[in-house]
């Protein structure tokens, strides 16, 4: 068997031509761009299915450098962390507080229901959470982080089984958006609002207005985000000395967002455009090279029960945004469209919940408060939420 | 004895941590300011001080993850092959052409003093090659990539070597470059130039491809393809000489990469994003001293402090040497020659910078030089890296 490990920079250089492979799929078959499926996933599962060929004849087999996965993994969550601003949520209303409450009661749900589901199914309970709020709520990007955590506390095969979750879910989520929002117009009989009520400009709220970008004000961003990893990392051995477990990156994003709201006090603003530049393209590479090194044939002894728990799963998503999502936040047009952005936003990530929004407010009336609350929350909450009830879940069953 | 190692993410930070430290003295101490000394090296000296207390006292010791030196490192050079455009090189003309030959010329010079030198006072011929054309044509950055390639072919404290005679240069070359255009003006009576004939205009030339000077996400990304696929397939080209038995240093084939990427785009009219890419490249130069020079080990210098002083001052009078008698007369024996040889001076001691400054001080007092001023930037920034590589990786195989 023919066997090689590519060091760090042909890690990165094979995770660069799988983006652009997965860019140049993306741009030619309309199904992936319709439901946001990422660039690096589709480059990433191709890598990986040739693997799976590579195991399966037993004639290749390929390793990789981790370090620099890992690295642009914390990276990308330091850059969530700098969004999440106090004084936003506060300025967002009681009805981004209430949706965040609304969103973490259903995290709570699917990792209850996925451990449920897994000990039904005589698996590890851990595989339950990996087909549970980490690909779910999460999305890939938190499958990339928490699968090796999972692995680690003994579920094997997580990684695959959420990164699997998570493509199903940007799929289902995007599927059951429209007629559940539909069926509750109906039955509620609600109407359309015939015009733009209020303009709440999420945008003016969301970016700071410094968008210009420079040599000097990407420096800064990186030094902000380099140093809130450094000082970060520091905060998983501690919490590991108490008996709790958290995934690296949880240190370094609690540190970014401490200084996003010292900042916020002090009223100096931080690059946020390019933390958010660096953000994105850190995102982009960590995912290809997580999705890359993924594992598919871990996947083959769990195709079943993973097919009835994500079946399972995506009826709770439904049942969850009709009955509870739509009754708590107002049961008027507002809360129908958001209980389908629910569907998208619960099942797979902020852009299919717009997407799901934005095709069902096209139809029926715009629907500005939907627009501002659920991005708010998708963008700068709901990670810390999600984060903490799966570290919660994984020191319990781990 | 404390002993900690850092991670890839501490070590890091604590560049950076170096890297503002370094900017605030700097912008406190105007000695850095008049000598170009860069950051990185301001804030990387910092430490490595503090790191030689902790040896000298035998209390505490770090030690760093130096994979992401190494990667910024290869990145960094692959960012300068990407502007060697030898289209380029036709449009400078002949003064271009010739001043690398001169420039070329100085780094054979400066090698074969340094392993003389080494060889008369006993040391590893390599460690010459430390106090040669490594630091002094090369600079920082040449240093903290040769370094550990000298450090492996036997050169013990090569490295330290290296980045304490980058430092000197610096110096050096600053200081000599006035005096010897000087004497040049007055022995062979020349006269300066009265306002500027011509309009070279080399920010034109060095950036007409950087007319989109814009910087979005798109063209970080689109940036950083190209230098990371550089990366990756010159990554290759090394082990290929290896089996030859030429040990190059990792960054040659990924620059040499990103060089025929250049051609390749310019022939075929297509523009590269070049100013995403030279901004990845000095972020990355950034990192890559802070975290090259925060693991230097000065006590390694200790021992060599002697023969050091003595080689760095030998190199000094011969680059001045050169430039007086060589350059000056190779580039045309005028008023631009002279001007051309007091940049040489903060070209072959220090770095690009360094020459400006020089030729800038010189041609404030005695008229403008265009000439002068378009052809040292365009070989400091394209072509003499490419040259100084090849000729050390050649005494590297040479006397290993």
């Amino acid at each position: 068997m023919f066997e090689y490990k590519f060091n760090m920079a042909e890690t990165l250089a094979i995770a660069v031509v799988l983006l652009l492979v997965g860019r140049f799929i993306k741009s030619k078959i309309s199904f992936f761009e319709k439901f946001f499926i990422p660039a690096p996933v589709i480059g990433g599962v191709i890598f990986s299915i040739i693997t799976l060929i590579g195991y399966n004849t037993q004639s290749f087999m390929f390793g990789f450098d981790g370090s620099l996965k890992d690295l642009l993994m914390i990276a990308f969550f330091t850059t969530i962390g700098f969004a999440a601003s106090l004084s936003m949520l506060k300025k967002g209303g009681v009805q981004v507080f209430i949706f965040l409450l609304v969103a973490t009661g259903l995290v709570i749900i699917q990792n209850l229901a996925g451990v449920g589901m897994a000990k039904f199914f005589g698996l590890h309970p851990l595989l339950g959470i990996a087909a549970g709020s980490v690909p779910l709520t999460g999305g890939h990007g938190t499958s990339g982080a928490f699968g090796p955590v999972l692995e680690a506390a003994g579920a094997t095969g997580a990684m695959s089984v959420s990164i699997a979750a998570a493509t199903f879910g940007l799929v289902a989520g995007c599927v059951i958006g429209g007629p559940i929002a539909k069926k509750l117009m109906q039955r509620n009989k609600l109407v359309g609002n015939e015009e733009e009520a209020i303009v709440y400009s999420d945008e003016a709220l969301v970016d700071d207005g410094k968008n210009d970008l420079n040599e000097g004000v990407l420096f800064e961003a990186l030094v902000y985000i380099i140093l809130s990893m450094g000082i970060g990392g520091f905060i998983g051995p501690v919490f590991k000395n108490l008996g709790i477990t958290l995934p690296a990156y949880i240190g370094p994003m609690l540190v970014a967002a401490v200084i996003r709201n010292i900042s916020d006090i002090k009223k100096t603003p931080l690059p946020m455009h390019s933390i958010n530049v660096v953000g994105n393209i850190s995102l982009q590479l960590f995912l290809a090279m997580a999705l890359m090194s993924m594992r598919l044939w871990d996947l083959a002894a769990l195709a079943l029960p993973l097919i009835v728990m994500l079946l399972v799963q995506t009826a709770i998503m439904g049942i969850y945004a009709y009955f509870i999502t739509f009754n708590i936040m107002g049961r008027d047009y507002d809360a129908s469209v958001m209980s389908a952005g629910h569907c998208g936003f619960g099942m797979g990530a902020t852009p299919n919940a717009m997407a799901n929004m934005e095709s069902f407010s096209t139809a029926n009336g715009p629907s500005p408060r939907a627009f501002f609350v659920l991005p708010l929350v998708g963008a700068l909450f709901i990670d810390f939420t999600n984060a903490t009830i799966i570290t919660f879940f994984i020191n319990i069953f781990g | 004895m404390f002993e900690y190692k850092f991670n890839m993410a501490e070590t890091l930070a604590i560049a950076v941590i170096l890297l503002l430290l370094g900017r605030y003295i700097k912008s406190k101490v105007p000695v850095f300011e008049k000598y170009f000394i860069p950051t990185p090296v301001i804030g990387g000296v910092i430490f490595s001080l503090l790191a030689l207390v902790g040896y000298v006292t035998q209390s505490f010791m770090f030690g760093f993850d130096g994979s992401l030196k190494d990667l910024l490192m290869v990145a960094f050079f692959t960012t300068i092959g990407f502007a060697a455009s030898l289209s380029m090189l036709k449009k400078g003309g002949i003064q271009v052409f010739i001043f690398l030959l001169v420039a070329t010329g100085l780094v054979i010079v400066q090698n074969l003093a340094g392993v003389g030198m080494a060889k008369f006072f006993g040391l590893n011929p390599l460690i010459g090659i430390a106090a040669g054309s490594v630091p002094l044509t090369g600079g920082h950055g040449t240093s903290g990539a040769f370094g550990p390639v000298l450090e492996a072919a036997g050169a013990t404290g090569a490295t330290s070597v290296a980045i304490a005679a980058a430092t000197f240069g610096l110096v050096a070359g600053c200081m000599i470059g006035g005096p010897v255009a000087k004497r040049l003006m007055q022995k062979n009576h020349l006269v300066g130039n009265k306002e500027e004939e011509f309009d070279f205009s080399d920010e034109n030339l060095l950036n007409n491809e950087a007319k989109h000077n814009e910087l979005n996400e798109g063209i970080l990304f689109e940036s950083l393809v190209y230098i990371i696929i550089s990366m990756g397939i010159g990554g290759f080209i090394g082990p290929v000489f290896k089996y030859i038995g030429i040990t190059l240093p990792a960054y040659i084939g990924p620059m040499l990469v990103a060089a025929v990427i250049r051609n390749i785009a310019d022939t075929n009219q297509k523009k590269l994003p070049m100013h995403g890419i030279n901004v990845i490249g000095n972020i990355s130069l950034q990192f890559f001293l802070a975290m090259a020079l925060m693991s230097m080990k000065l006590w390694e210098l200790a021992a060599l402090a002697l023969p050091l002083i003595v080689m760095l001052l030998v190199q000094t009078v011969i680059m001045a040497i050169y430039a007086y008698y060589v350059t000056f007369n190779v580039m045309g024996r005028d008023y631009d020659a002279s001007v051309i040889s007091t940049g040489h001076c903060g070209f072959g001691m220090g770095a690009t910078p360094n020459a400006m400054a020089n030729m800038e001080s010189f041609t404030t007092v005695n008229g403008p030089s265009p000439r002068a001023f378009f052809v040292l930037p365009l070989v400091g920034a394209l072509f003499i890296d490419f040259t100084n590589a090849t000729i050390i990786t050649l005494f590297i195989n040479f006397f290993a």
